[in-house]
């Protein structure tokens, strides 16, 4: 059962989004439009219930079981859409349409991670467009969907999983390559490769397939290993920093240097950062840091925003980047790399000298 | 009034509701908050 929006949630929404109040978003609501949008919407069946036909309780939204993961990005991207087809306020379909979405998610106790948000303007620009189809779009959306912690049913929800993969959901993603990136869904899961003879390193997803590491890029991940066994850490941010910093001809530490910081610099930060942290490895083991994870989603993220098919340093260091409050973040804001001014010298540096390339050898390569 | 003017003074009176709710204020907020970058960029995609 899930709780739906209704046209007055829809005005508060765009109200917030727009930065206009929910008055002023109210005088412009094309209200034909928005009961279109949710008509379109609602399921056939009994399935939904409308929150605004639920007895209110002041200062709280009723509360519904859980839907299931899947159910909940199918539902929301089915609002999305249909709000991108029937704009409320013209003009401002794509932010209502998204933050409408979002909500949705939320009064259904799923909270949304949609940290990178480059790639995340894509996949709305192509919903929009009609080039990614809402069942890709629902895809890539359920694997960035987690519980809402604050939900007050979540007690009775199991635990979290993916679906399973299968052949009908490799070829229900494939389309994805239709818009501009090739690989256009990144579930959670993920393995890493560092290559062995006859098969190239890189990443693998079970919707992307492998995306292939560069040169540096391999250089880095194996690099920012052995900084962090040296150090007796778990790999982390900070030691993908290292790693990128040894990386001389890599678009990363060029686009650093458009900046004016040197390889020497960011080496020095991030062992700033590295002393202070606490050894916590187990001898033969190198758990991935939680934060570390989350910045190869980001990694996988930006190599999808720039359409690439394969990992280079540029997305190692934008993924870092993708994380406010962070140590690796701090240290790179005091050098003067802020993500904007990042983003725009790794652009300038791709312009001139061309991407980063994968790598051609196959196994391990260090540098 | 005519009709269109009815409807939307209703839809005010359940806007109005949904502000006062707390979680649905509460979970709007850390939506936007958490996301503050994006409705940028999606202006920008606007065509």
């Amino acid at each position: 059962m899930m709780t739906e929006l209704d046209v007055a949630a829809l005005a508060v929404i765009a109200g917030q989004v727009l930065g206009t109040g929910t008055d002023a978003a109210l005088s412009q609501l094309d209200i034909p439009a928005a009961e279109a949008a949710l008509a379109e919407a609602r399921p056939a069946g009994p399935e939904t219930v409308s929150a605004a036909s639920r007895p209110h309780r002041p200062g709280s939204t009723p509360a519904a079981a859980r839907p299931d993961r899947t159910a909940a990005a199918a539902a929301a991207v089915t609002l999305m859409h249909a709000l991108l087809r029937h704009p409320p306020l013209p003009g401002h379909g794509q932010p209502v349409a998204t933050a409408a979405g979002l909500q949705f998610l939320a009064v259904n106790g799923w909270q949304a991670d949609l940290d990178v948000p480059r790639a995340t303007a894509i996949t709305i620009q192509g919903l929009a467009s009609g080039q990614l189809p809402p069942a890709d779009a629902a895809s890539w959306l359920e694997a960035r969907l987690s519980p809402d912690p604050a939900s007050p049913d979540r007690a009775t929800t199991t635990q979290t999983q993916l679906p399973p993969r299968s052949r009908a959901r490799r070829i229900m993603l494939a389309p994805i390559a239709a818009i501009r990136h090739r690989h256009g869904s990144r579930p959670g899961p993920f393995t890493i490769s560092l290559g062995s003879p006859g098969k190239p390193a890189g990443i693998r997803t079970p919707a992307t397939g492998l995306m292939p590491f560069t040169d540096p890029a391999l250089s880095t991940v194996i690099l920012s290993g052995q900084q962090a066994r040296r150090h007796g850490q778990p790999p982390g941010p900070e030691h993908i920093l290292l790693g990128l910093a040894g990386q001389d001809d890599s678009v990363a530490v060029k686009a650093l240097q458009r900046l004016g910081i040197s390889q020497e610099a960011i080496r020095q930060q991030a062992e700033n950062i590295t002393g202070h942290s606490q050894p916590q490895a187990q001898p033969g083991q190198a758990p991935v840091t939680p934060q570390a994870r989350r910045v190869w989603h980001a990694v996988l993220d930006e190599a999808v925003a720039h359409g690439d098919n394969y990992i280079g340093t540029e997305h190692f260091l934008l993924g870092l980047l993708c994380h406010r409050d962070t140590p690796v973040v701090h240290a790179l804001a005091s050098l003067g790399a802020e993500e904007n001014e990042v983003r725009a010298a790794i652009t300038a540096q791709r312009a001139g000298s061309g991407p980063e390339h994968p790598a051609r050898r196959h196994g391990v390569h260090v540098r | 009034m005519n009709m269109p003017d009815t409807a939307r003074e209703a839809i005010a009176a359940l806007a109005q509701a949904r502000r006062k709710d707390k979680r649905f204020r509460r979970q709007l907020e850390d939506n936007l908050a958490r996301h503050q970058r994006l409705p940028h960029l999606l202006r920008e995609n606007q065509p």
